[in-house]
Order: C-alpha cells, then structure tokens, then sequence
C-alpha cells in the first residue's frame, strides 16, 4: 500500500484513527505500533524481521552506550574510544543490513529489500549517535523506539526524522483534534492534487522519450527531462504532502522535506530547499565528524603552511563536502548514474563555495541589486538549466544514456519539430498538466512569502469555507490522471 | 458539546459530499447504460465515426493497438475500392468494441465487422493499480468511472481545429519507423490452448447477434505479432470460432501474408509499419474480394474519400 492509493487515506488511515481514538490514552502508542507493523506487513511481509533487527539493535546500542557513560570504571579518552566500538557495532548491525539489500546488487546479487530500510536505517544511526553524542538521553522504553523507527506514515520515503523530534509526540498518545484532522486531511488532499494532476499525468511523456530518446529530436528530449523534474518534484513533495498530513492528524508534527525548492538562488540554497532531512541528515552525520576530523584538520593546517589562509580554509570543507556528496549519491542506489549525478553537486558546490568572495566583489563593483526582478529571473533560469541537468543523469538508465540525451540537446534541437512529436500527451492533458502546475507554483509563491493558505481558507465563513475545498476535492475526482488511459506511478522515492 | 458539533460538522461536510458525487454522476453517466472500460477512448471513436457520412462505411476493424497498427483503410480503398474504418483504440476490450459497434450501427450498415483477435485476451476490467477503494469508485459510482468525458464536453466547447485526430487515415495510424524482431520462430505448433475467457465469450456473443440483427457478417482475424501472437491463442481463439460458426483468419502462420520481421516492425515484433500494414491490408483486401460482395467505391462518381 502507498501514501497516494485512495486506499491508504480514505480505508487504512481513517480506521487508525478511529480506533486511535477509541482506545485510552495510556494504550495509545500500542494502536499506533500494531498500525505501524500492519503497514509494512502488507508491503513487505516476512522481511518485517529485519525491522525487528534493527529495532532491537538500536534500542540496545542505546541502552549498551548509556550504560557504558554510567557505570564503566575508565574515564575520558578510554570511555570515548568505549563508547566508539558501541556505537560502531551498533551501526554495523543496521548499516550492514542495508549494505546488503541495497548494494550486493553490484554483485549481481539482486535482494528484494523491505520498505523504507534506506530511511528507517538513517533514523537508527541518528539515534545512536545522538545517544553516544549526549545529545539525546536512551530510552528505556522500547515501544517509543520501536515507534519512533517504524511511524507507518513515514516509513515509505521519510522525513528522516530525529529521535527528538518525535519520539514523544507518538509516544503520548493524545487524543485527535477536530483541528488537526481537518488540516491534515487538507494536507492530504493537496498532496494528492500534485500526484493525480501533475506527476502522473506527466508520467507516460517520461517514459516514452527516456524509454528510446534516440528516436526524439532534442526539443522533445527537454521537455521529457523537464517533466521528469516537475514530476519529482509534485510527486516527492506530494507524498511528503500526504505523510505529514497523515502525521498532523495524530498531532505528530514531522519535519518539513521541501522549502519551495525553484525559489532557490544556487545549487546549495536549491539543497537547502529540496529533500531537506536527508541534506540535514548528511551534514550533521558526515558533515561535521568530517571537518572536524583530526587528519582533516591535520591536513588543513599542512596546507595553510604552504598555500596560505585562503586556500587552507577550503581543505577541510571540501573533503568534508566530498564525502556528503558521495554519500548522497550512493544513498540513492547502486549506480554509476546516482554516483554521477552525487559528484555533478559535489562539482558544483565546491565552485559556488570558492567562488563567492570574487562573485560577491563582483556584484558590489558592478552595482547589481540581487533582489531586482531582472537579476533573481537570471538566477532562477540558471539554476533551473543546473537542476534539470541533474534530474536528466539521475533519471538516465546510463551515464552514457545522460550523454545522449545532453547531446540530442546540444546538436540535434528543432522546435518546429515538436509539434508533430508523439510525447504521449493529447493537448487536454497538457493544458492540464501546464495548468495544474501554475497552481503548485502559485501555491509555491504564497508559501514563500509566509503565507498559510490554509489558515486564510480556514478564516472563511463555512459556506465558502466548504465550497473551496469541494472545488478541490472534484477537481481532482474530474481532472485526475487515474482510470483508463492513464497509469498511476509508484511512489518514486520509496524506491531509493 | 464542542465533540459533537465537531462530529455535526464533519458528517455534514461527507453528506455533501455524498449529494455532489450523485449529482454528478448523473451528468458523467452513460447515456447507453452500457459498461465500457475506456470511456474516452469509445466516445472518441464512436464521435469519430459519426463524423463520416450515413451509410458510408461497409468495412468496421476493431481491436486494440494491433488492428490500427495493421489496416490502412487508405491503402484498402486506394487497391480495393472498399469504404472502411478503424474503430480499434489501444488497448480496447471487448466490451468497449461492443459499445462502439452498437453506436456506429445507429448512423452506418457496415457488411463486414472484423475484430482483431489480440484484444480477446485483455481482461475486460483490468486495473492499473492494487487500490481497492478507488477500485471499487471506478467500477461502481459514473463519476469516477467515466471522469475523463471531460474532454468531451471540453472538446464540445472548444473550435474545430482541436480535434484530436484527423480522419484522413479513418483510425489507422501511419508508422513508417523499422525496428527488427530479433526473436526466433514464435508460432511453435502445440495443441495447448489459450482458452477465450468467458466474460471475453460474453461480449463477443453479444457482438454476434449484434450483427446477425444487421445481417452484417462478422469474422475474427489475428494480425502478425510475433511479441503478442503464440499458437496457444490460436488454438484458444480456433476453438471458440469454431464452437460459433464465426470465420477466422490467423496471419501468423506464416502462409497468408510473408512479413519480413526484420523490416515490417516498428518495434521489434509487437506492431507492424507501414510496411507491414501494407502486406496485412492488401490480403484482407483480397478476402473480402473473395469471400464478400462489397462495393468499389472507386467507380462511384460521387464517392470522395
């Protein structure tokens, strides 16, 4: 079962919550636990046991390191290097697990792996390593771990929450707000707006002209690798939609995944925007342990000695960045293309970085107002070329495949010829889908300017109030790509 | 009292949801009462068809994609004289082909209806997806089942120039592009069969009659597919012909039409080119040459194609 099937939000989800409600307070978490492993039962069967595992194996890391701080007799640099060897056991136990599902594939071994192991995996070693840091106190209790780890809404693609976030909230088990499952069901809704109006509707453009983009001249290739980015887009931040809403209504507030991503000024901004806990999660968990390591900064200091302050002070961030940028790639899947696509940001972000001193000179001595219309538009166009060449090696069957693609673009672009090319749309479904997506972006904009549109809706009087999310509701049901015709795409992210 | 004005207000908020889902389902119904899988797709083809003049086609070919990838009505006309249409539509079932023969008997009298085979062996509800209650909303409320008539009433409102399709081709679709079959031989003889499924039987019974009403002959022919086509289904298909005395022509065995898989597909063995086409329509032609008294319309003065 996935977030988007009507299934979920309008069969499984309201039977949770009902008998979520049903149940005392102090029973609560159990409902919310017994709903958490029916979920991933229904997708994933018996490979519930390696939740199990890793469940068990995060729990008793923490439970191993809190003991260790308590009661080992050795102090400072010994209990240190104590706790190290916990934590490190610990994350072998659920790194290893996904290690193996994910990557013996490179092998020729191909494992069918359970849901969501690349995100609930994150989550165990976020919550050790906060545990090992003093960050966060071990739990006791093992349900709220068990919780914590195993939240069906999330399971599938994240958020990839911490430990502190939201542990408690799902532990606490309090009642339903009238408030909170009409503005969850809201967020819901809005979700599935982006997946049944856009992405999917934008589905069979992507998979005809990747599918044999040889045979398409290059206007027709970049109008696919620009769908194929509006369809992640709608359809990530659409199941984020439907999974924080899912969240909202148990009063269970997960952290945001998407900050208006195209509003961003540069490819790190655009990182700071788009798939927000996995970027937050790398840099806390990579990042950091990375610049601050001592050979890093060992290293860093050899080179102030050499080539001075200005070119030392980027040693340690890069290799730090370098290292991120492997892991987020390879986070991906085992493919040369999500390597690819992993270093292409690496590339860019490092030039962004040792370039902003002279770029900012530059800006000061020619007297350009970045917050001009003019100037944020050259920004926007440019950072939209970097993203959909991104989107296009990413979404590549092969690096060679990307090429390809780049040099359709590059030598073989006819915009005359695209009008008669067979993208897989008829001219409804694309003012549709063109229509839809104005929408997302207006939506987009409002939000970027801080404003809730639910709370404006929510301010209207009943009549209105209900006529404007009927309108929502029908427009969907009318203008919906599902049913003959069309094909409802699994969630993309869940795959990863 | 705040709980149950709260539970009011969300019962309200579903009623009336309820009481717009009826109301438009009202509007988005069938007019004809008929089940059709692909709503859209039949009121397409059937507008389409009403398109042309009364009385003007003898020839209907159905099917899915196989049949508008296989008869050039153009090409039939250009060598046989013969006034034909393609009523197939991707992935069309039976059920569809029913509904759009029942339509296109109100305004022509066609003497040859020819159902491409392929389309026996698609489940007349065959779902997309495993989400059971959108499932069930598709299979059961009109407003869900038949939402996409949106184009049509879209279509209705929109200028001329916006249809879809052009009819020069009469439903064929004109693929000039080569990509070789690679595969071996795939009509390996077996007395296995690909039985004809009994919801499948059901329509096509109904398709039977339908043009016994009409004294319309109705004969069932498999195009050359060599991803799609296997002697299991042309045993199954075989079967159920004989059982009803309905006359079928099987193009893959090889004896009837000489495609050259290595140049007559336009991917790799599941649709014929236009070359292909060409070879299919040719000897269809000749069939109904033989077996039919239809009229060449080339000697009609009147006559414009």
């Amino acid at each position: 079962m996935e977030y988007h099937l009507l299934t979920y939000s309008l069969l499984f989800l309201p039977a949770v919550v009902i008998l979520y409600q049903l149940v005392q307070k102090r029973y609560r978490f159990i409902v919310l636990l017994a709903a958490d492993y029916i979920f991933f039962w229904m997708v994933s069967k018996w490979l519930i046991v390696y939740l199990f595992i890793a469940t068990l194996a995060t729990y008793g890391t923490g439970r191993v390191l809190d003991y260790v701080s308590e009661h080992s007799s050795v102090k400072g640099k010994q209990l240190t290097k104590r706790k190290r060897c916990v934590l490190a056991a610990g994350i072998f136990v659920t790194l290893g697990m996904l290690v193996i599902f994910k990557y013996l594939k490179v092998f020729g071994i191909t494992l069918l792996a359970p849901i969501g192991i690349s995100y609930y995996t994150l989550q165990t070693i976020s919550y050790m390593t906060d545990v090992y840091r003093g960050t966060v106190k071990a739990d006791k209790n093992l349900a709220r771990t068990a919780l914590y780890l195993s939240f069906f809404p999330q399971i599938m693609e994240g958020p990839i929450s911490r430990y502190s976030e939201t542990a408690e909230s799902l532990f606490s088990g309090s009642s339903i707000e009238y408030n909170n499952l009409v503005y969850g069901y809201q967020r819901i809704l809005w979700g599935l707006f982006k997946k049944m109006m856009v992405a999917d509707r934008l589905a069979p453009v992507i998979f005809k002209i990747f599918g044999d983009y040889e045979r398409y001249d290059g206007s027709a290739v970049t109008v696919a690798v620009i769908c194929y980015t509006f369809q992640l887009y709608t359809e990530f931040s659409g199941g984020m939609d439907i999974i924080l809403g899912s969240g909202e209504i148990f009063g269970v507030k997960l952290p945001e995944n998407f900050r208006q991503p195209f509003f961003a000024d540069s490819a790190g901004d655009f990182w700071r925007r788009w798939h927000i806990t996995l970027g937050t999660w790398l840099k806390d968990y990579i990042f950091y342990p990375i610049s601050l390591a001592k050979p890093v900064k060992k290293l860093a200091k050899k080179v102030k000695g050499v080539w001075g302050i200005n070119v030392s002070k980027f040693v340690a961030p890069t290799i730090a960045l370098f290292f991120v940028w492997l892991s987020n790639g390879i986070w991906h899947g085992a493919g040369w293309t999500y390597l690819f696509y992993g270093m292409y940001y690496f590339v860019l972000i490092f030039l962004e970085n040792i370039t902003e001193a002279p770029r900012k000179k530059w800006i000061a001595r020619m007297h350009i107002n970045t917050e001009k219309i003019g100037w944020r538009l050259l920004t926007g166009v440019k950072l939209f070329v970097i993203i959909n060449l991104g989107e296009m090696f990413f979404r590549a069957e092969t690096v060679a495949q990307g090429f390809g693609m780049l040099g359709k673009i590059c030598t073989d672009f006819h915009i005359s010829v695209l009008k008669e090319a067979d993208i897989g749309l008829d001219k409804y479904d694309i003012i549709l889908a063109v229509a839809s997506l104005f929408v997302v972006f207006l939506v987009d904009i409002i939000h970027e300017k801080g404003i809730s549109i639910r709370n404006k809706v929510a301010s209207f009087k009943m009549p209105l109030r209900w006529s404007f999310w009927y309108a929502v509701i029908f427009l969907i049901v009318i203008f919906g790509a599902y049913g003959a015709g069309y094909t409802i795409v699994d969630m993309i992210y869940a795959a990863y | 009292m705040k709980i149950n004005r709260n539970i009011i207000k969300c019962a309200g908020f579903l009623l009336g949801l309820v009481i717009f889902v009826l109301i438009l389902s009202y509007f988005f119904r069938r007019k004809d009462g008929l089940y059709v899988y692909d709503s859209l797709s039949v009121s397409v083809k059937t507008a389409a068809v009403r398109r042309e003049p009364d009385n003007s086609l003898e020839v209907l070919f159905f099917g899915d994609s196989e049949s508008y990838s296989s008869f050039s009505p153009k090409y039939l006309y250009s060598r046989y004289g013969y006034s034909s249409f393609v009523c197939g539509t991707a992935a069309q079932k039976v059920c569809d082909s029913y509904a759009i023969l029942k339509d296109c008997f109100e305004t022509q009298s066609p003497k040859v209806v020819v159902l491409e085979a392929n389309c026996l062996f698609r489940e007349l509800n065959e779902k997309e997806s495993n989400d059971i209650v959108l499932n069930y909303l598709t299979d059961s409320v009109p407003l869900f089942a038949n939402h996409v008539s949106w184009k049509r009433f879209a279509r209705r409102m929109l200028p001329k120039s916006w249809d879809l399709k052009k009819q020069e081709q009469r439903g064929f679709i004109v693929r000039k592009d080569i990509k070789p079959y690679k595969g071996g031989k795939y009509m390996q003889k077996t007395n296995k069969k690909e039985k004809v499924s009994d919801d499948v039987s059901y329509y096509l019974e109904k398709i039977v009659a339908l043009c016994g009403e009409n004294d319309t002959e109705f004969i069932l022919v498999s195009t050359p597919s060599a991803k799609n086509w296997s002697f299991k289904k042309h045993n199954g298909v075989e079967e159920w012909a004989d059982s009803h005395g309905i006359a079928y022509v099987d193009l893959n065995l090889g004896k009837e039409v000489d495609i050259n898989w290595s140049k007559d597909t336009k991917d790799g063995g599941d649709h014929l080119n236009y070359r292909g086409a060409k070879k299919v329509t040719n000897y269809i032609g000749k069939y109904f040459r033989d077996n039919f008294s239809l009229t060449d319309y080339r000697e009609v003065p009147d006559y414009q194609y």
